[in-house]
């Protein structure tokens, strides 16, 4: 097996009292595309800058393409592309200018950064706002140029601390497109975001984090067969009985029922067919329904197992 | 790598608005009401001119000498001097007493006896110097053209006059020149605002721009060096624009010595940009703090050399003169100072060796603290 492009050990960071990172493990393999999902204050933040030797930590090791990372490594830095948490351009260059100021701290060779920037103002689809200063752009359109400035030199390695807050739907699409693209140019990347639809929608692997912990890792499929549950159903109803209930509550595979409000939620794990099961129960006992649909998980529900809360507040 | 970072630097320095306002219009607009200011009071100065109280004592016969002597204690507009002949005793009680500013000896090589520093002793001073470098030629007008001897005493009254003009500009209680002085001294100091704003963007606990260029494969020095010579180029293109401003369109005279007050201006800009780094190393609070702190170095280097008032600098070299050898705008007052007054290079060549060093040393330890490479915190 190659050597893993990143490899977290045993971090450990602490703010005085607080422990930020607790005994964190990671290994992001080439070709990746690993979500870091965490609610606010989870660490994601903090483990990306220990990766990136800009924290100074408390325990642990860190390599990057199998190097320790040092804050002089500059071999390795020339490899990766950052995107930070807080947008950081210059206020005074223009879009195009920030870009190729960026890119310039990566590539020497004028014509190829010439190309790069080009590319990169495509990607983040900036091309009508090449000459405008970032005190000019919108909220999502500064997030956009902070994006393009950090991946145009086309690194080994892209690092996406939330990159799409604010930035709508439409737009948000589009980068998530263009990581993929990055990623199928063969670029590993680590994206960090409490948003779990992007995160399932691009990530090949997904590591749930949560008070500086790792707390648990695998593709979304692996992580949702995790938990108890795999299918909610949703059926809108008039006048069930307790009786019926308790008879609910004895078919296979269900282990939870409620109703409330006329609706009545089945919670199942495992089995097939449940539905149908439920739905056949129903019309037995000549109950009439109205409305009725079934979920699958989601990573919040994987979350709210793990952790007892909900990933979002 | 390094021009490419040096070239982008220089274009947000320019176009950051506050460095415009603070480095360039500030002290133009604060030259500008100098030179409204003073130039009445100039003037008025002139018109002030009153004869110098003297005390004569003959030591030894010295015709030439006297008789120039004389000619400047006449009554008239150009009187220079109120003398009182008198014998040894009672000049010195009355230099005790403070009843004549000096004493002035007739002798072979006439020579004085002061008791005190001032503008006054200054221009006694100068006549006497003025006299011994012409003695023999006015000897010879003398005893070849007596007829002649007047339009030549003339002419060495109105350059005793014109020392006394000298002086005037540029003596220490001077409004006139000592304030531009410290204007450009100011303006100097004001690198320091400069450097800690430079710092901070390349700091990854300061700005998030820090965080973004640390993690970005160029070492750190050539960064710092990058990022401080683009500063230091905005910064001492301000001070020269400030010079071309008070010289060409106000016509303020700074002397002859042109290249050596760039220098140190050159020095100036230096030394502060340096402490501007100093106090971003050292000081480990937000950019907003550090500038203050810097603001407050310029602004209070700037009053004690003499920007507000102009008595502080005296003041302190009277009180405590190890300020004035320390303080960057003192030296840079001072060095002007010395440039534009005396024939002598030392005092300007003191000064500038204290700049260069405190320089070196400020550059030294800054690099020693920012060497630090990771954060605690962010
Ligand atoms: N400089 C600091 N000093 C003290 N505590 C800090 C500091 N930075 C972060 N923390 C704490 O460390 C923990 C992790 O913060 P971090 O920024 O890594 O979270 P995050 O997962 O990135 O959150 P978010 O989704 O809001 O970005 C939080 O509890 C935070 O309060
Ligand atoms: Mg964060």
């Amino acid at each position: 097996m190659s050597t893993p492009v990143v490899k977290i050990e045993n971090l450990v960071k602490r703010y005085k009292e607080l422990v930020a990172i607790d005994h964190f493990n990671l290994t992001v393999n080439e070709g990746e595309i690993l979500g870091l999902l965490g609610p606010n204050g989870s660490g994601k933040t903090t483990t990306i800058n220990c990766l990136l030797s800009l924290l100074s930590f408390d325990k642990g090791t860190v390599e990057v393409f199998g190097e320790t990372m040092r804050p002089d490594s500059y071999r390795l830095k020339r490899d990766i592309g950052v995107v930070l948490q807080n947008v950081a351009v210059f206020d005074t260059l223009n879009v195009y200018e920030n870009i190729d100021y960026f890119c310039g701290l990566y590539i020497k060779d004028k014509a190829l950064r010439r190309k790069y920037v080009q590319e990169a103002i495509e990607f983040a689809g900036l091309s009508e706002f090449q000459k405008f200063y970032p005190k000019k752009l919108s909220g999502g359109l500064l997030r956009r140029l902070n994006i393009a400035c950090g991946i145009a030199h086309k690194p080994k390695l892209i690092i996406l601390d939330e990159p799409t807050v604010a930035v709508d739907p439409q737009s948000r699409n589009k980068i998530l497109e263009g990581i993929l693209e990055l990623n199928r140019q063969g670029s590993t990347i680590i994206y960090t975001s409490h948003y779990m639809e992007e995160i399932e929608q691009i990530c090949s692997r997904i590591v749930i984090m949560d008070k500086g912990r790792n707390l648990a890792n695998g593709t979304s499929q692996e992580l949702k067969q995790l938990i108890k549950n795999n299918e909610t159903i949703y059926i809108d109803t008039l006048g069930l009985k307790n009786e019926h209930l308790t008879a609910l509550r004895q078919m296979n595979h269900i282990y939870s029922v409620e109703y409330d409000q006329q609706q009545l939620i089945v919670k199942c794990s495992g089995g097939s067919h449940n539905l149908i099961h439920v739905l056949g129960f129903l019309q037995e006992q000549n109950i009439a329904f109205g409305r009725v649909y079934s979920e699958l998980p989601t990573l919040n529900d994987v979350f709210l197992e793990i952790t007892g809360k909900e990933l979002r507040d | 790598m390094f021009l490419r970072l040096y070239f982008y630097r220089l274009k947000d320095i320019l176009f950051t608005k506050e460095i415009a306002i603070w480095n360039i219009f500030f002290p133009i607009i604060l030259g500008t009401f100098f030179y409204l200011g003073f130039s009445n009071l100039m003037n008025e100065s002139d018109l002030k001119l009153s004869p110098i109280p003297a005390a004569v004592v003959t030591e030894s016969e010295n015709t030439a000498f006297s008789e120039v002597l004389t000619s400047l204690c006449e009554e008239g507009d150009d009187q220079l001097f109120d003398a009182v002949y008198t014998d040894l005793e009672t000049a010195k009680t009355m230099l005790n007493d403070n009843d004549v500013t000096g004493i002035i000896f007739i002798a072979d090589t006439p020579h004085l006896m002061l008791s005190d520093n001032g503008i006054e002793q200054t221009i006694m001073q100068s006549f006497i110097q003025q006299y011994c470098n012409q003695a023999d030629v006015l000897k010879e007008i003398a005893m070849k053209h007596p007829e002649k001897l007047s339009q030549a005493i003339d002419t060495l009254s109105s350059d005793v006059t014109y020392g006394h003009e000298i002086s005037l500009a540029n003596a220490s209680y001077d409004p006139y020149m000592q304030y531009f002085y410290a204007l450009i001294a100011m303006t100097c100091l004001f690198s320091a605002s400069a450097g800690v704003h430079c710092l901070a963007n390349m700091q990854a606990n300061q700005s998030s721009l820090g965080m973004r260029r640390e993690v970005a494969p160029v070492h750190k020095l050539t960064a710092i060096i990058s990022d401080i010579s683009a500063t230091f180029t905005v910064q001492f293109l301000s001070v020269l624009l400030l010079f071309f401003y008070l010289i060409v369109i106000l016509g303020i005279d700074f002397g002859q010595r042109i290249l050596l007050i760039l220098l140190t201006a050159f020095l100036g800009t230096l030394i502060s940009l340096m402490t501007g780094l100093f106090i971003g190393a050292l000081v480990k609070k937000n950019e907003a703090v550090q500038a203050s702190i810097a603001l407050v170095y310029s602004m209070g280097c700037s009053f004690l050399s003499g920007l507000m008032v102009e008595a502080i600098k005296d003041w302190i070299e009277h009180t405590c003169p190890i300020i004035n050898r320390i303080n960057p705008a003192a030296l840079i007052t001072d060095s002007l100072y010395a440039l534009n007054m005396f024939e002598s290079y030392d005092r300007y060549i003191r000064n500038t060796i204290i700049l260069a060093v405190m320089a070196v040393i400020l550059c030294l330890i800054s690099y020693l603290l920012l060497r630090r490479t990771k954060y605690a915190s962010l």
